[in-house]
């Protein structure tokens, strides 16, 4: 058996308010769940894991790695600092090792002195043997226990933060990979056998040279050709050496063109939406100001000269109009006989005549007597006073106004019909114009959600995108330069190779002593063991190698099982400088590409997933798995998926997550949390299952998380 | 692995029977505790157990160099 942390315990430590036994954390074999909202304290978690085995904490405000000793007053729960003078903040692993058991505590007391903190770290660990707990007190015993907890090596693989999991399963590193299968395979001996070798050869080699100067010190011809000999064995070495330079350079730029390939389909996609946009944009802008002017141009339509749509509906008033103007004139007409009784004609009869007759008192036209002041009288006077011929001007004035009316109205007899139909294809125009714009919108925000699903964002520029492209060509050309190299220095070592032999063959012919030909042999017999070695250790990391890749794709079809969207095929390849790039393949074996962040995760899951569970001959992974917000760009199905596949691969782990958390339920669990706590009170899944929670509001300064076990 | 694993392994090589013409019967009686007739098996063995139990290469050397020149 490996080894299983029993319980994590803080004091004061970022939020973790208060003394060790209030905020303890007891764990099992199985998968052990802790769901927390943000800032409640996952990462602050992680962070108390990361100081005792690596002495460092992530610090979120500078996104990086620090050492812990310069991040202690972050580190500190701020409501101690904010009420004590002095306090201790901590964190205890509890955990057994082969049936050993262990405790590690990490202590930093803090004492105020004036405004400023004094801080002291201490380091305790305790064995308990036979029931008794017993301090270890040596530095290095100290170092070696907790190394117990995780080992360094394959630390990269047990600690997990969600989202450096790109970086972390870094395969196409040498080192990277070499550490892992040393440890996986035990192969270190072997590879030390191999330096062993290595070395013999050289030594064996510099013997028999040595032996051959030594026997032909009086052989020019001999020395000559031992000197070439050197000098050439010189130049492959170096040579050799500067290959390796090359093969280390060639596949950082292939490493490198690899990042950006992906990269580059997302900054080709976000070029491409980014043109779009931008296009949609402007096709937009000059809809809306069409739009805008065909609404703008309703007023001048309603008063427009030849067809103004004011008069729509108005047919029948042209008609009406007409008649009541012929109406209106003979009413005129008629109006005027009533209003003037004088019969006689305009002008007669004249003002003398009518003077004459009221002097004489008499009218000459009916020749009746007509007194002074009597009625006969005054109609006479009333003749004679009648209005004069001004007023004849005004005598067709409404019948000339309505006739104006009638000319200028009788115009829009044609064109009024037409207004419905005019006002109607204006309409249409515009709803069309809505329309267009409306469908353009969409295909805005398409394009919009587009170019955020290749990882653009508001501020992403196109400088940065053309940076990847100028990069990718960089690393393109890199590749093919370094290829050149390699070939040419080849070429070199083959030829010089080539006349190595010749010499070889030549003093052999000149020196044929039998003693000087036993260290030949003996120097050929040492380079072939150096070969035996070296290829014995090159076939068994192919086989961890091809059990990876196996055990990775086996991992990888679990993890994304039921999905829809197929993921392709895991596929590891060997470079020339031993380095393994990881790729996915589709099913015609090409390459495949586009996959969303959920599956380029889950590539790296199964990777970590297939070292981990990886057991070549003794050895295999046997330490806790802890890993912060590993679901972060997982669907539901993906984490089902991982709680199916966890508890087979990883002995335990320790889950920080929030993907099962919901503050509006009582007990602070969604629907996928509540499953998956059914599933582990049923026994389904083995393991514990905690909730953090914060009972009082407050900013980080005074934070307290609080916790709730529903599975122990 | 322990020195005799690394010594299973290594007598899977293709060398043994192409360049030292060992035949693969022979190599399958092969055991790392007892002496072997063949000089290169012994001096692979010499290498494996030199490195487990700490010897220079020197000392290493020395004692292939005694092998191959005794013989």
């Amino acid at each position: 058996m490996g080894t299983i942390i029993k319980s994590i315990s803080f004091q004061n430590f970022y939020n973790y308010y208060g003394s060790f036994d209030e905020n303890t954390y007891y764990f099992k074999e199985g998968i052990n769940i802790i769901n927390a909202d943000n800032n409640m304290g996952k990462s602050k978690f992680y962070n108390g894991i990361l100081w005792i085995l690596k002495d460092k904490v992530y610090d979120s405000d500078l996104k990086r790695m620090v050492s812990a000793s310069s991040s202690f007053q972050k580190m500190a729960s701020g409501k101690a600092i904010n009420e004590k003078n002095n306090f201790d903040m901590g964190v205890n692993i509890s955990f057994i090792e082969n049936d050993n058991k262990y405790s590690v505590t990490k202590i930093v007391q803090f004492n105020k002195e004036g405004k400023s903190w004094k801080t002291n770290e201490k380091l305790e660990i305790m064995q308990t043997i036979e029931n008794r707990d017993i301090p270890v007190l040596d530095v290095a015993d100290k170092e070696k226990i907790i190394k117990k907890i995780i080992s360094p090596e394959l630390i990269n693989y047990a600690l997990l933060q969600g989202e450096s999991i790109e970086e972390l399963v870094d395969l196409s590193s040498h080192k990277g990979l070499s550490s892992t299968i040393e440890v996986l395979a035990g192969i270190k001996n072997l590879i030390e056998i191999c330096e062993i070798s290595k070395d013999l050869s050289r030594k064996a080699k510099k013997l028999s040279n040595d032996k051959e100067r030594e026997f032909n010190a009086t052989n020019n011809k001999v020395n000559e050709l031992i000197q070439e000999r050197e000098l050439l064995e010189d130049r492959i070495e170096n040579t050799l050496a500067q290959i390796e330079t090359y093969k280390t350079e060639l596949s950082e730029a292939k490493k490198k063109k690899e990042t950006l390939e992906a990269i580059l389909l997302n900054a080709k996609n976000r070029e491409k939406f980014r043109e779009i946009r931008r296009t949609l944009e402007n096709e937009i802008n000059q809809l809306k100001e069409k739009k805008n002017n065909m609404e703008k141009n309703i007023t001048f339509m309603l008063f427009s000269e030849n067809c103004p749509w004011i008069l729509m509906g108005l047919e029948d008033q042209i008609t009406l109009f007409d008649k009541r103007r012929q109406e209106l004139t003979a009413d005129i007409a008629t109006q005027k006989a009533i209003d003037n009784p004088i019969k006689l004609p305009e002008g007669s009869p004249d003002i003398p005549s009518l003077q004459r007759m009221l002097q004489t008192e008499k009218c000459e036209v009916c020749g009746r007597p007509a007194p002074k002041d009597s009625e006969f009288w005054k109609h006479i006077k009333m003749v004679m006073e009648r209005p004069t011929s001004e007023k004849k001007l005004n005598k067709n004035d409404f019948n000339s106004f309505y006739s104006s009316i009638q000319t200028t109205v009788g115009a829009f007899s044609l064109s009024i019909p037409k207004i419905a139909q005019s006002i109607k294809e204006y309409r249409e125009e515009i709803d069309k114009l809505e329309d267009l714009i409306l469908q353009k919108e969409e295909e805005k925000e398409n394009a919009k959600l587009e170019f955020l699903n290749a990882g653009g964002s508001e501020t992403n520029s196109d400088i940065t995108d053309k940076r990847y492209i100028s990069d990718y060509t960089l690393a393109e050309k890199t590749i093919e330069k370094k290829d050149k190299d390699i070939r040419k220095a080849e070429k070199l070592i083959k030829n010089w190779s080539a006349r190595l032999r010749q010499i070889e063959e030549e003093i052999k012919n000149i020196s044929t002593n039998s003693e000087i030909e036993r260290y030949r042999q003996f120097k050929k017999t040492m380079l072939n063991v150096e070969h035996i070695f070296h290829n014995t250790k090159e076939r068994i990391f192919d086989e961890i190698l091809k059990s990876l890749e196996e055990n990775a794709n086996i991992k990888y079809a679990e993890l994304t099982q039921g999905n829809l969207s197929l993921g392709g095929k895991l596929n590891f390849s060997k470079q020339a400088d031993g380095t393994v790039q990881v790729s996915i393949k589709n099913v015609n074996d090409g390459e495949l590409t586009g996959l969303g962040t959920g599956f380029q995760r889950m590539k790296q899951l199964s990777i970590i997933m297939a070292i981990i569970s990886s057991k070549i001959g003794n050895q295999r992974f046997d330490y806790p798995f802890i890993s912060d917000a590993p679901f972060s760009e997982f669907g539901d199905n993906f984490i089902n998926n991982f709680f199916k596949v966890a508890p087979n691969v990883f002995t335990q782990s320790i889950i920080l997550i929030k993907e099962l958390y919901d503050s509006t339920s009582e007990n602070y669990l969604n629907d996928l949390g509540n499953k998956i706590l059914k599933r582990m009170e049923n026994g389904e899944i083995p393991g514990t299952f905690y909730v953090n929670y914060i009972e009082e509001q407050a900013d980080t300064t005074n934070l307290v998380t609080k916790n709730k076990c529903y599975k122990e | 692995m322990t020195s005799e694993e690394i010594f299973n392994e290594v007598l899977k090589s293709p060398e043994l029977q192409e360049i030292f013409q060992i035949p693969k019967e022979d190599l399958e009686q092969e055991n790392f505790f007892t002496k072997s007739e063949y000089r290169i098996i012994e001096i692979i063995k010499t290498i494996i157990s030199g490195q487990e139990n700490y010897k220079s290469k020197e000392q290493i050397f020395q004692n292939i160099q005694k092998l191959i020149m005794q013989l």
